[in-house]
């Protein structure tokens, strides 16, 4: 590779990370730092997801056995809350494993771009 | 990209058939056994084959947010023009309206075997919660991945300016 093909190459490429420097992520640098509720409370978000549709569950269960008793009301609510909980947990553990591919995503992207 | 694909995405109908007959069949106890088992039978039917149709020919409708992502990575670097479908441009609607849409006969199954008509509006209300629970959980994994990306950008560029 001579001289000029490099410094072709090189400039090239200087141009590219700028684009994407001034389009896409130094825009917010504080944007790394925040977190969502459901990030930082991920047991509270899923309990608080699962209370109102067990509360519902229990309505529907109630009509149909013609018996309205608080016991069964509060565990089929507590169980849907604690579903709904333990359930918020495990799909930001999920999110957390996709982080993986979205990185192989996005270098593969950069490569492509790089060798247009 | 590799995809781990859920249960319902690789058995749309069966996924929400089985679920929907069983709890049709729980209420209609205490009915003759034809009554219970032809609605067990329509619940299980209606609701798998409307998922197995919804997923064949609405598959934008069950896009999940990496696919999202990925075309966004797509269109924002590699200048691949984003499509332009319905379903990815409202995703809010699109998922509320399956999940509801799902609801809807498996309401209907279990006011008709419990012989109870305030049991539709209480079961379709909770399809609806959880269409919004759903965006509302989507919305986030889409924020995260999006966050991420966004740093590993910022890294790449860092490290090759220096």
């Amino acid at each position: 590779m001579n001289y000029i093909s490099l410094l072709k190459e090189t400039m090239i490429k200087k141009t590219i990370m700028e684009e994407l420097l001034k389009t896409s992520a130094n825009q917010n640098v504080n944007i790394f730092e925040s977190q969502s509720f459901f990030e930082r409370h991920p047991i509270t978000t899923g309990a608080l997801i699962g209370l109102p549709l067990g509360l519902l569950a229990s309505l529907a269960t109630s009509m149909k056995m013609r018996f309205w008793n608080p016991i069964l009301i509060l565990t089929e609510t507590g169980l849907a809350g604690l579903i709904g909980a333990f359930g918020a947990k495990y799909y930001l553990s999920q999110i957390e494993k996709e982080k993986k591919e979205v990185e192989n995503l996005v270098l593969e992207a950069l490569k492509k771009r790089l060798e247009v | 990209m590799q995809r781990n694909e859920s249960i319902f995405e690789r058995h749309p109908g069966l996924s929400t058939a089985l679920p929907a007959a069983l709890m049709v069949y729980l209420f209609g106890s205490g009915r003759p056994f034809y009554e219970r088992a032809l609605w067990t039978l329509g619940a299980g039917l209606t609701t798998g084959i409307l998922a197995e149709t919804l997923k064949t020919k609405l598959p934008s409708l069950f896009a999940s947010p990496k696919e999202f992502l990925k075309q966004r990575i797509q269109s924002e670097i590699l200048g691949i023009p984003a499509p332009t479908d319905w379903a990815i441009q409202h995703p809010m609607l699109s998922n509320i309206l399956w999940i509801t849409g799902i609801s809807l006969p498996i309401a209907t199954f279990s006011s008709l075997a419990a012989r109870n008509l305030y049991l539709f509006p209480v079961m379709t209300g909770m399809g609806l919660i959880s269409g919004l629970a759903s965006r509302m959980m989507h919305r986030e994994e889409e924020k995260i991945l999006e966050r991420h990306m966004k740093k590993i950008l910022a890294e790449k560029k860092f490290d090759n300016y220096r």
